[in-house]
C-alpha cells in the first residue's frame, strides 16, 4: 500500500513543494523572521514605552477599583403571552430559499429575537443539519448596513410615495403600450409565483435571473426525456457515486442532505459495507477531496470522458472512443466495471455547468444502469416556473435596449452586478423611465434604480419555499420587521390589489384550508404530503447517440464558479462568511485565480510567490501573490494567482461574487489592505457562463492575501511521519484485522512500557481527573469521524454564531489572529516523502480544543485562568485572564485564540449586533484568551433540566453547536463513563486514535481514522499515479 | 551656612516612614470598604419605584405566594417580573382609584409597559439560574434578604463572588429540614414557599426558619451541620447536590 499512515501529511505547501535552496533563497529575500518588529520600533522608543506602560497600569487600577453600578430598568410585558417565559429559548420551524430551493431551518428565539439558525429536523434538505450559508442568514437580519427606509434617487422617501409612483408608472405604461417587468431571482415560493402570474395576466412580464443557474441541467433533461423533468439523487442508496465536475457537497439544491446521504454508506466501514466514490473534475471540490479516486481533467475533455465511459458501460448508441488525454484506460475500465457491477446503485452527479448534451448523456447512463427510481429520482418540475435564466436576462436586455420597458421592478438579487458582462445591463437600466429595487442591502443594482426599497428579511415576513424533492415549507416570520420594510409578496399584493395579507397569500397558494393543517405545517416545518410524486420518464433513444463531446479548448480554459463562501456575492457583507476559510484553499476575504503548479510555471509566475509562502511575511515588505492577467474575448481582468494542487493543467479557476463596489462596510472591495477581491462577473458572458477559453499572462504587481492555511500549524514536517495527527488506512487493511497504524517511535514505546503503559508526561504533578471524578460527574468527550468529514466548514460558522465569535478583518487574519474556535486543517497526503503536485490526496481534519485531561495550558497560567472542571472540561475563565498567552504557546494543538484588539467593540456600539449575540455566552473583550468550551452553556442547560426532572442527562441529549450543524454527522458528543453511550463506543472503535497521543495529554476529543476504499485494480497505484496528463 | 534640617526633622522623618504607609493603607482599606458598602452596592438601601410596591404587604400581610407574580422561578433561569395584567388581576377590583396605582392603570390603558427599577443584578458573565436553586430548597431570603419585611424592596446581598462561593463550597450549611406537623412530605422546593406561608399565618418558626426570615447568611450552625453529616443524614446527598462540581468555574460563567 502506498497510501497509508506511514506516508507523511503535508499542510503547508512550501514545506513539501520547495527545495532547500528555494526555501533559503526565500528567507534571504524576506530578510527577517518577524517582519512586524520594525513597525513597533518606529512607533515607540524605550522611554515612551515606559511612560505608556506606567500610565496604563495606573489607569487600569483606577478603572477596576472604583466602579459604581449603573441603575438598570426592568421592563415586563403589559400582557404576557401565555407560552412566553423570560430567559427560555424557544425554537420555531421556518425555511429560507437559496437559488430556488428551500433550506428548512429551526430558528432559536430568545425573548422575541432570533439568535441562531439550526437545521430543520423534518425538512428533507436539512434533516437537522445546516451549512455555513444557512447559518449566516442570521447576519442578514442584523446587518448594520441594511436599507432602513425607502429611497428615491438616494433621498429618503416613504412607502406611500412609492405606491403612488408605482400606480402612476403602471398607468403610463398602459397608455404608452409599454411593458411593466418584474425581475426576480429563482422563485421558489408558490405564493410569490401566484402574485407574479397574476401580474402577468394583468399585462406585466415576469423574468427570472440568478447567476448560479441550472440552465443546462434543465435543458439536458428536456433533451433526454423530451419534456421538463426534475431529477434528484438518493445518495444513501448508492454504492458507487461518480462526481463529474460537481461540487454538490458545497453548492447545490441540497448540499446538506447530499452530505448526509453520502455519509450513510461510509459510517461503519468495519461492517465491510462502504461505498466507493469517484471524482473527475477540473478543480478540487469537497466531493473530490472525499472521493476514493480523484482525477483532474480539463472541462474540454470531460465530454470525451463521459462518452468513453458510456461506451464502456454499454450505453447503446454511443460510438466507441478512446479516453481523452489524461484518463488512463485502466482507470476508465475500473470505473466502468464498478458502475456496471453496482447497476442501479451507481449514480452520476453531473455538475450544473456541464453542457446540456452531457446532462442528457448522464441520464442515458442512468437509464442503462437502471438507476432511475433507485438512486436517481424523477419528478415533475418542482419549481413554480422553471425557465432559462440566460435567455430571460438576455430578453430583458433586448427589451430595455428597444425601449419597450416602461417600469422595471427588481425583487431582490443584484442583476446589475451579476448579469452577463456582454449584456451591459447596468447602462441599459437607464432606458426604463421607472425602476425600483426591493433589496435588503443597498447594492450596485439599487444604485442604478430610481427607487431603492427595503426588503424584509426572511425571518420578518411570510412566504413559502420548495425543497429539492418538491416538499413545501412555510417561511414563518419570527420577528416584526426591524425597519420600514416589505416582503416581496406584500409588495406584489399591493401592486396587484389582491387585498390579501402575506399569511393569507401563502395559505391560499399552498391550498391549506383547515386551521389544524396550517398549524401542523408550521410546527413541523414541512407541509405533509407535499413531496413531488415520482414519475417514470423514459430516455429518448437518440439522447446518447446525438452526444458530441465538444471541441478542444483554444488557449487556457477559464472556469467560473460561485465563491465557496460568499456564493454569488450576496453574502459579501457578512463578515462571518468573508472570514470563513474557503474549503481546501483556506483563503479569506478575497478571490484569486487558481491554477495548477504546471500552469503557473507556464504562465511564468514565481513559484514561491504563487504558492503563498510570502504571505508568512505580509504587509510592509510588499510581498504577496503575483497578479495574473486573464483575457477573454477582449474583456480582461487582473487578479492574484494562487496554486491549488489537484487542478487540471491549463485550467484557471475563478470565483465570482467578489469585487463588490456597493455592498456595505464589510463587503465593498477596499483593495489589498481590507480585501474584497476582484469582479469576475466582468469576464462572464451569456454564451460561456461556466467555461471560456482565453489567454492568461503574468500581470504587473502583487496582491497580498489572507490565507489561514499556514496559521496554527502542528508543525508537520516531511520527516515527521510518525506523529499521530491524521491517520488513514485502506478498507482492505481494516477488514484484514491488521494493526491499523504504527504508533510513534520505538523509543517512546519503550518508555511507555517502563511507565506503567503510559507515555511520559511533561506534567508529572498533574492529577488524573478522570480517575478521581468519574464516579459523581459526567465525563464529556467528543469523537470526530475523519471518514465522514467533508471539510465544508459548517461547524466553523455554527461555532461562530453560537459562541459570539467576532470576525477580525483581513489585516488581522494576515497576522494570524482569526478567532475561530474550530478550524478545518487541510493536508495533502504525500507518497513516501514526495508530494504529488498534480493530484495529491486532500485530507480534512476539524480541530478545536481537545480538552486534554493533562492539559499543557493549565500549569503555565500564572493566574489560574485556565483550570479543569470536574466534568473533564478545560475551562477558560475570561475574567481571570491577564493575557500572558503562555497557555497558547504551550498548547500543542494550537487551538487557543487571543483577543489582540477589541474585536467585539462593534457589538457594544451597534444595537443590532447586540441582538445577534447569544445571550448564554459572554462577549469577550481585548486582552483575553478564549477557545472551544464544548458548548458548556448547552451542557449547563441540559444538566439543570435533567436535575429538575430528577434524572441523569440521557445519551445524545447534549448536542454541541458544531455537532448539530455537521451535515454528515461526523461529530459525536457525550458522557464517556457509560460504555453504552455513542461516544464511548466510538472511542473504543478500532479506528479510534488520539491526536499527538505521544504527548500523553489525554485529549477528550478523539478521532476516527479515515478509511479509503480504492478499486482493487487501482489500489497499488492509488496515491500518486492518477494523473497521467 | 545654616543648618538645612532642624533636629525636629528627624522625628518628622521617622513619623513619615511609619505614617505614609499607614495613610496609604487607610486610603486603600477605606476605598475597599466604601466600594463594598451600601453606598456603592445599594444593599439595604430601599429603591424608589414608579409604583411603591410593598413586598411586606403582599407577601406577608396578604399571604400571596411568591410564585403568583414570579411565575417562572421554579422552572426557568429568570424568576420573571409580573406583567401589568398580573397586577390588574386584583387591582381591577381593589384599590381601583388609588393614586399610587396610576402608572399601572395607565400601562393597562395605553399598552406601554411599566419601567421598574432593577434591584438585584448579577454581572453579564454570570449565568444564574433560579429554578435549580429553588428546587434544591434554597430559600429566596438566602440571597434576597428578608423580602417579606420590605416595604420598598432593597437588595439583600451584594452578590460578590466570595459570597456565592460560601454556599457553593458548602451548601449543607444553607439547607435545613422543616420541622413540625406541617412538614411531613414537604419537598425541598415546597419548603421554600412554606416559610412564607407560615410567616403570613403567624405560625411558630423553628430557629433556622427565624434566621432565614431575618435574611441572615448562614442558616445552619456549623456544629449542627457536622452532627448531621456524622449521622449520615446529609441533606446535600439527599437532595442530590453534586458539591464537587459546584465550584467549577463554568457552572456559573460561560
Amino acid at each position: 500500500m502506498s497510501q497509508d499512515s506511514s506516508s507523511p501529511i503535508i499542510r503547508s505547501l512550501h514545506k513539501g513543494a520547495l527545495t532547500a535552496e528555494e526555501r533559503s533563497a526565500l528567507l534571504q529575500r524576506s530578510g527577517d523572521e518577524f517582519p512586524h518588529r520594525g513597525e513597533a520600533k518606529k512607533v515607540l522608543n524605550r522611554r515612551d514605552f515606559m511612560k505608556i506602560t506606567g500610565a496604563t497600569l495606573a489607569l487600569s487600577g483606577l478603572g477596576a477599583g472604583c466602579r459604581f453600578l449603573p441603575q438598570a430598568k426592568l421592563v415586563p410585558y403589559v400582557k404576557q403571552p401565555e407560552d412566553m417565559v423570560a430567559s427560555v429559548t424557544r425554537h420555531f420551524a421556518t425555511v429560507a430559499a437559496r437559488s430556488g430551493f428551500g433550506v428548512g431551518m429551526l430558528a432559536a428565539s430568545y425573548e422575541g429575537r432570533p439568535i441562531k439558525l439550526e437545521g430543520g429536523p423534518n425538512h428533507p434538505a436539512s434533516l437537522g443539519s445546516i451549512d455555513s450559508l444557512g447559518l449566516s442568514e442570521l447576519w442578514g437580519l442584523y446587518d448594520p448596513d441594511r436599507l432602513k427606509l425607502p429611497q428615491v434617487l438616494r433621498d429618503p422617501a416613504t412607502w406611500s410615495g412609492f405606491d403612488k409612483a408605482m400606480d402612476q408608472a403602471m398607468a403610463e405604461a398602459k397608455a404608452a403600450g409599454k411593458k411593466v417587468v418584474f425581475l426576480t431571482e429563482t422563485v421558489s415560493s408558490r405564493a410569490l409565483a401566484d402574485e407574479l402570474l397574476l401580474a402577468e395576466r394583468n399585462g406585466a412580464e415576469w423574468i427570472q435571473w440568478e447567476p448560479v443557474h441550472r440552465d443546462s441541467a434543465r435543458e439536458g433533461a428536456i433533451l433526454a426525456f423530451g419534456k421538463e423533468v426534475h431529477t434528484y439523487p438518493k445518495l444513501d442508496e448508492a454504492t458507487v457515486v461518480l462526481g463529474v465536475d460537481s461540487d454538490f457537497l458545497l453548492h447545490s439544491e441540497a448540499p446538506v442532505r447530499y452530505a448526509r446521504d453520502i455519509a450513510a454508506k461510509r459510517r461503519s466501514p468495519e461492517s465491510g459495507e462502504m461505498s466507493r466514490l469517484w471524482a473527475v473534475e477540473a478543480a478540487p471540490t469537497l466531493f473530490g477531496a472525499l472521493a476514493d479516486h480523484r482525477l483532474p481533467l480539463a472541462p474540454s475533455r470531460i465530454g470525451a470522458f463521459l462518452a468513453a465511459l458510456a461506451q464502456r458501460i454499454g450505453v447503446p448508441g454511443v460510438r466507441a472512443a478512446a479516453p481523452p488525454e489524461g484518463v488512463s484506460e485502466a482507470w476508465l475500465a475500473a470505473l466502468a466495471e464498478d458502475m456496471v457491477q453496482a447497476g442501479p446503485r451507481a449514480v452520476v452527479m453531473a455538475g450544473d455547468h456541464l453542457s446540456a448534451s452531457a446532462h442528457a448523456l448522464v441520464h442515458a447512463i442512468h437509464d442503462h444502469l437502471g438507476s432511475f427510481g433507485v438512486t436517481m429520482m424523477q419528478a415533475e418540475p418542482v419549481l413554480p416556473r422553471p425557465a432559462s435564466m440566460t435567455a430571460g436576462i438576455g430578453k430583458l436586455a433586448d427589451m430595455l435596449e428597444r425601449g419597450e420597458v416602461h417600469a422595471l421592478v427588481i425583487l431582490g438579487g443584484n442583476p446589475v452586478f451579476s448579469a452577463p458582462a456582454d449584456l451591459g445591463l447596468g447602462e441599459k437600466l437607464a432606458k426604463a423611465p421607472f425602476t425600483a429595487h426591493l433589496t435588503g442591502l443597498f447594492n450596485e443594482t439599487s444604485e442604478k434604480c430610481r427607487w431603492a426599497l427595503p426588503e424584509s428579511h426572511f425571518l420578518e415576513c411570510w412566504a413559502d419555499a420548495t425543497a429539492f424533492d418538491g416538499t413545501m415549507s412555510i417561511q414563518q416570520p419570527l420577528i416584526e420587521p426591524l425597519y420600514d420594510s416589505r416582503g416581496p409578496i406584500q409588495l406584489l399584493a399591493l401592486v396587484n390589489r389582491t387585498g390579501l395579507t402575506q399569511e393569507a397569500s401563502v395559505r391560499k397558494a399552498l391550498k391549506i384550508g383547515s386551521e389544524m393543517a396550517w398549524r401542523e405545517a408550521l410546527a413541523e416545518g414541512v407541509v405533509k404530503g407535499s413531496t413531488a410524486p415520482t414519475i417514470v420518464a423514459t430516455v429518448q433513444p437518440d439522447a446518447a447517440a446525438s452526444f458530441s463531446p465538444g471541441s478542444a479548448a483554444n488557449g487556457v480554459e477559464v472556469i467560473f464558479r460561485p465563491d465557496p463562501t460568499i456564493y454569488d456575492g450576496r453574502y459579501a457583507n457578512c463578515p462571518w462568511l468573508q472570514e470563513l476559510p474557503k474549503p481546501i484553499t483556506n483563503m479569506t476575504w478575497d478571490n484569486a485565480a487558481y491554477m495548477s503548479q504546471a500552469t503557473a510555471d507556464q504562465v511564468g509566475l514565481d513559484r514561491a510567490e504563487v504558492l503563498g509562502t510570502q504571505e508568512l511575511a505580509p504587509g510592509p515588505l510588499g510581498t504577496g501573490r503575483p497578479l495574473a492577467k486573464i483575457d477573454l474575448d477582449g474583456r480582461s481582468l487582473e487578479l492574484p494567482a494562487a496554486v491549488n494542487l489537484g487542478m487540471a493543467d491549463n485550467v484557471v479557476l475563478v470565483h465570482f461574487g467578489y469585487g463588490r463596489k456597493t455592498a456595505g462596510q464589510y463587503g465593498t472591495a477596499h483593495g489589498e489592505t481590507e480585501g474584497g477581491g476582484f469582479d469576475v462577473y466582468q469576464l462572464r458572458s451569456s454564451q460561456s457562463p461556466w467555461t471560456a477559453s482565453g489567454q492568461v499572462a503574468k500581470g504587473a504587481g502583487h496582491y497580498a492575501m489572507a490565507n489561514t492555511q499556514f496559521h496554527n500549524t502542528l508543525d508537520v514536517d516531511a520527516t515527521d511521519t510518525h506523529r499521530a495527527i491524521f491517520y488513514e488506512a485502506p478498507l482492505t487493511k481494516l477488514l484484514s484485522g491488521e494493526k491499523l497504524y504504527e504508533a510513534h517511535s520505538k523509543k517512546l514505546e519503550e518508555k511507555k512500557e517502563k511507565n506503567d503503559g503510559e507515555y511520559p508526561s511533561m506534567y508529572e504533578g498533574a492529577k488524573d481527573w478522570t480517575k478521581e471524578n468519574s464516579k459523581d460527574n459526567y465525563q464529556w468527550a467528543m469523537t470526530i469521524d475523519l471518514n465522514l468529514c467533508t471539510g465544508c466548514n459548517a461547524c466553523v460558522t455554527a461555532c461562530q454564531s453560537e459562541n459570539n465569535i467576532p470576525a477580525v478583518g483581513k489585516q488581522q487574519v494576515m497576522k494570524g489572529r482569526e478567532m475561530h474556535w474550530i478550524r478545518i486543517d487541510r493536508y495533502y497526503r504525500g507518497d513516501h516523502g514526495k508530494l504529488n503536485d498534480a493530484n495529491p490526496p486532500i485530507r480534512m481534519q476539524p480541530l478545536a480544543c481537545v480538552h486534554c485531561e493533562l492539559a499543557p495550558c493549565e500549569p503555565v497560567c500564572p493566574v489560574a485562568a485556565t483550570v479543569h472542571s470536574h466534568e473533564g472540561l478545560n475551562q477558560m475563565v475570561y475574567n481571570r485572564c491577564v493575557g500572558t498567552r503562555y497557555c497558547s504557546n504551550n498548547c500543542p494543538y494550537k487551538v487557543r485564540r487571543f483577543n489582540f484588539l477589541a474585536y467585539t467593540q462593534k457589538v457594544y456600539e451597534l444595537p443590532t449586533l447586540q441582538m445577534a449575540q447569544n445571550p448564554d455566552v459572554s462577549v469577550r473583550t481585548r486582552g483575553v484568551m478564549e477557545k472551544c468550551t464544548y458548548c458548556v452553556q448547552r451542557i449547563n442547560k441540559k444538566r439543570i433540566a435533567a436535575k429538575l426532572e430528577d434524572r441523569e442527562i440521557a445519551d445524545g441529549e447534549v448536542v454541541t453547536a458544531c455537532q448539530q450543524a455537521c451535515p454528515s454527522q461526523a461529530i459525536v458528543f457525550g458522557d464517556m463513563r457509560s460504555p453504552d453511550n455513542a461516544v464511548s463506543k466510538l472511542r473504543s472503535s478500532k479506528r479510534s486514535y488520539l491526536m499527538l497521543e505521544d504527548l500523553n495529554t489525554k485529549p477528550r476529543t478523539s478521532y476516527l481514522m479515515k478509511i479509503t476504499n480504492p478499486h482493487p485494480a487501482l489500489a497499488e497505484a492509488h496515491a500518486g499515479d492518477e494523473s497521467h496528463g | 551656612m545654616a543648618q538645612l534640617f532642624k533636629p525636629s526633622a528627624n522625628t518628622l522623618a521617622s513619623a513619615t516612614l511609619v505614617g505614609a504607609p499607614l495613610v496609604l493603607a487607610v486610603l486603600f482599606l477605606g476605598g475597599s470598604a466604601l466600594s463594598r458598602s451600601p453606598y456603592n452596592t445599594n444593599v439595604t438601601v430601599p429603591i424608589g419605584q414608579p409604583v411603591p410596591f410593598s413586598h411586606k404587604h403582599h407577601a406577608k400581610e396578604l399571604g400571596i405566594d411568591c410564585r403568583f407574580c414570579h411565575a417562572s422561578v421554579e422552572n426557568a433561569a429568570s424568576a420573571g417580573i409580573p406583567s401589568t395584567d398580573v397586577c390588574m388581576t386584583c387591582h381591577s377590583l381593589v384599590w381601583v382609584n388609588s393614586p399610587n396605582l396610576k402608572p399601572i392603570r395607565e400601562s393597562w390603558a395605553t399598552g406601554t409597559p411599566v419601567e421598574w427599577v432593577r434591584v438585584n443584578r448579577v454581572p453579564d458573565f454570570v449565568y444564574f439560574n433560579h429554578a435549580i436553586h429553588v428546587n434544591r430548597g434554597i430559600s429566596c431570603n438566602n440571597c434576597h434578604g428578608k423580602v417579606q419585611e420590605m416595604h420598598l424592596t432593597w437588595k439583600g446581598q451584594a452578590f460578590h463572588m466570595a459570597w456565592c462561593l460560601e454556599c457553593h463550597r458548602d451548601p449543607e450549611k444553607f439547607m435545613y429540614v422543616p420541622k413540625g406537623e406541617d412538614a411531613e412530605g414537604v419537598t425541598p422546593r415546597e419548603q421554600v414557599f412554606e416559610l412564607y406561608r407560615k410567616l403570613a399565618a403567624g405560625a411558630e418558626l423553628t430557629e433556622v426558619e427565624r434566621k432565614l426570615a431575618n435574611g441572615l447568611p448562614q442558616v445552619v450552625p456549623d456544629d449542627v451541620v457536622h452532627a448531621r453529616i456524622k449521622e449520615g443524614a446529609s441533606l446535600v446527598e439527599d437532595r442530590k447536590v453534586n458539591v464537587s462540581q459546584l465550584d467549577d468555574c463554568w457552572v456559573c460563567h460561560n
